[in-house]
């Protein structure tokens, strides 16, 4: 059984599931669906948002029933052979996680500040970090999850900034956009909103767990509703045509900044993102590392050191914008399947086999 | 165990920070850029002029330039940086100048670095020298650095002259919006000396036309929703004069229906002070009188501007946006087809709010 000491109070998983939402894909999320919805992305936002407010209703439904990790859960319901093995898909797919943000950051840190960076010697020291925080436990993570939130907040009021150049007549006219369009923003959206699936390691470590689905839903919603400011004032400020070409859009942002006591507010900015990110691939790594330890039951830090030196070589490899686009590609479409159908079908059979196990028993 | 855990990674990261290879730039080991201009050689190629200052120990400044040819910009930073003896870096640069036989041969291709190098600001400024540019940057003048000195020039306009606000990322907006063309400032120099003369009026990224002195007052008023000191004078009668200042003026659209070749209801509604008045007294009914003139005049100003920039084919006003805004599922082909056409009706309604501390 779990330690009392262990656990965190539910009110901390506003942070957690906040701090997983919002990462590296805040830096450049508008071009992606104002692609494809144009000035309606905003509805998209919203879209989306619903969409994994209800996913996230699901996850504490199932949790709530089943009282257990997802771990746990997969081999009740589906035995031990094909039960691991959709462990070892999810365990794959929160690793992937970890380096695609991390190596996302690594990129904007290449192409806005220093395009020499040395790759290794900088993964070797953040994942020192990574290790440091991992290794010190659960309570640990939330706390710097918790200082994530926190210390960078106060980027949110440079959306002032950029007010003085923007056009909010840009959003007109409203639903100019088919069904169609808005349904692909939605789907390119939502890549923004997921990374709470590591939920589904961290529950039993919540003290009061019912009274989590309300912090969780309450984060999703203020998730939106930056995502929602930041495009709506993307969309005033920048042409339809001129945001297409900008991958950072929201670094863009920062570049019309000008404040007296610094030229050029990117690189503090750049700086402050390693407190957003840090603990992001943080839950990433660790969702992983615990999954493993109990699949294969092994010491954490031993598999947490083995996943930092796949971090590190793997953050090598992706080298040119290219392949890592297509990597965060196929990471957006992997999860969208996984958030979408595969958690409401395991809620339903987690359902249906409640429902026949009780049957069973009565007779 | 737990103090080796903290201790040892922090000594790893410690040392390991030493070697991430990034180029340190030290202030004194670098030529920081503030000023760059542009020529037109022929269609490929162009010569770039960097200007940078160089404190004295006595105060003074000097602007050295440094000159080199290329086709692409950044081509030309390596030529530079052959001819001095620190590295020559554009985080700083706060205008850039292209001359007007560059900027009628398509712009676009010259913005295009500036965007796409993250070290230059947005908000730099960019502006069209008529005649050479290099003109403007290698003479001497002032004891005062000359990259900050073309960006407070430009920078007092806008906020109480003739200037529109503008910047490299409103340039860039403008050029990438579908109905709207974008405009800079333009630099005249004389005896050296750099004199902001008016608007240059871009088809895309080719510079096509430069306002008049007449028509600048009232382009920045249609342009956007200013606030400023810049002042207009009229004729009333014989040997009668009057002038006032702008205090606030808005501009609004009315298009009743859109994408159709009915007329677009331009409103312009100013709030100003009377500065100067060449008659004996100042009454109701004199203001009333110095309104209605005025209110025309203007309106014959805008309505000549409007029907010059049709005439162009240009829209630097975004009128197109503003159509565009009101339609669903707009098509700018046909937009562009029926733009020159398109009867324009300006609505001037000046309000004279006070006549200064005489009556």
């Amino acid at each position: 059984m779990i330690n009392k000491n262990e656990q965190i109070s539910p009110f901390l998983v506003f942070f957690l599931v906040l701090k997983v939402q919002i990462g590296v894909g805040v830096l450049g999320f508008q071009r992606l669906i104002i692609k494809s919805a144009g000035n309606d992305a905003w509805i998209a936002v919203i879209a989306a948002g619903l969409l994994f407010s209800i996913i996230i209703w699901c996850m504490f439904t199932l949790l709530n029933s089943q009282k257990q990790d997802l771990m746990g859960i997969h081999t009740q319901l589906f035995g031990k052979v094909l039960g691991g093995f959709l462990n070892m898909i999810w365990i794959t797919y929160w690793l992937l996680m970890g380096i695609a943000v991390y190596r996302a950051y690594v990129e904007v840190v290449q192409a806005w500040m220093f395009p020499q960076i040395n790759v290794m010697t900088f993964s070797i020291v953040f994942a020192l970090l990574i290790y440091y925080t991992v290794s010190g436990g659960f309570q640990v993570l939330t706390g710097i999850c918790f200082l994530g939130v926190i210390i960078p907040s106060y980027l949110i009021l440079t959306i002032f900034f950029p007010l003085e150049y923007t056009d909010f007549r840009n959003l007109l006219p409203v639903w100019n956009h088919s069904y169609k369009e808005i349904a692909l923003a939605t789907r390119d959206m939502s890549l923004s909103y997921m990374g709470f699936s590591t939920l589904l390691m961290f529950y039993p470590l919540i003290k009061h767990q019912k009274k989590a689905n309300k912090w969780a839903q309450l984060a999703n919603i203020l998730s939106l509703l930056s995502y929602l400011l930041l495009t709506i004032v993307s969309i005033g400020f920048y042409s339809e045509n001129q945001i297409s070409r900008y991958v950072w859009a929201t670094l863009s942002f920062w570049s019309i900044v000008e404040v007296p006591f610094i030229e050029r507010f990117e690189y503090i900015g750049i700086a402050t993102w390693v407190i957003f990110i840090l603990p992001n691939i943080c839950l990433f790594i660790w969702a992983a590392t615990k999954g493993t330890s109990i699949l294969f039951k092994v010491e954490p830090n031993r598999i947490s050191i083995l996943f930092l030196v796949i971090l590190i070589v793997m953050s090598i490899a992706l080298k040119d914008r290219e392949t890592i686009n297509t990597f965060q590609d196929y990471m957006s479409y992997v999860g969208f399947i996984l958030y979408t159908v595969y958690i409401p079908i395991l809620l339903c059979l987690s359902y249906i086999m409640s429902k026949i196990r009780k049957k069973t028993h009565e007779n | 165990m737990r103090i080796k855990t903290i201790v040892l990674p922090s000594i790893i990261s410690l040392f390991l920070s030493g070697c991430m290879d990034i180029e340190p730039t030290v202030l004194n080991e670098i030529n920081i850029a503030t000023a760059v201009s542009y020529d037109y050689i022929d269609k490929d190629h162009f010569t770039s002029t960097a200007v940078i200052p160089y404190y004295m120990p006595d105060k003074k400044v000097n602007n050295v330039t440094f000159t080199a040819t290329s086709s692409l910009s950044k081509d030309v930073r390596q030529k530079m940086n052959q001819q001095t003896d620190k590295p020559i870096y554009s985080g700083k640069i706060e205008v850039i100048l292209y001359s007007t036989e560059l900027a009628k041969h398509d712009l676009t291709r010259m913005t295009d670095t500036l965007i796409r190098d993250p070290s230059i600001g947005n908000t730099v400024y960019l502006a069209i020298v008529d005649g050479k540019a290099e003109e403007v940057l290698t003479k001497q003048f002032g004891n005062v650095d000359k990259g900050t000195y073309l960006s407070n020039a430009i920078e007092h306009n806008i906020q109480s002259g003739i200037l529109p606000k503008t910047n490299l990322h409103l340039f860039s907006y403008a050029q990438n919006a579908e109905g709207m063309d974008p405009f800079l400032p333009i630099i005249k120099p004389k005896n050296g000396n750099p004199i902001i003369t008016g608007v240059a009026l871009f088809n895309q990224g080719e510079f096509v036309y430069q306002t008049k002195e007449h028509e600048n007052v009232i382009f920045k008023m249609l342009v956007e929703q200013s606030s400023n000191k810049e002042g207009f004078s009229t004729k009333l009668g014989e040997k009668l004069f009057a002038s006032v200042y702008n205090i606030s003026s808005k501009v609004s659209y009315n298009i009743p229906e859109p994408m159709t070749n009915s007329p677009i209801i331009i409103n312009l509604n100013i709030e100003a002070v009377l500065r100067e008045f060449t008659g004996e007294k100042v009454d109701k009914k004199e203001i009333r009188k110095i309104e209605k003139k005025m209110e025309n005049v203007l309106k014959k100003r805008a309505e000549k501007l409007i029907v010059k920039l049709q005439k162009l084919d240009v829209d630097p006003l975004g009128v197109g946006e503003q159509v565009r805004t009101r339609t669903r599922s707009w098509d700018k082909k046909e937009w562009e087809k029926l733009y020159p056409n398109i009867p324009f009706q300006v609505n001037v309604k000046l309000n004279i709010l006070e006549s200064g501390a005489v009556e």
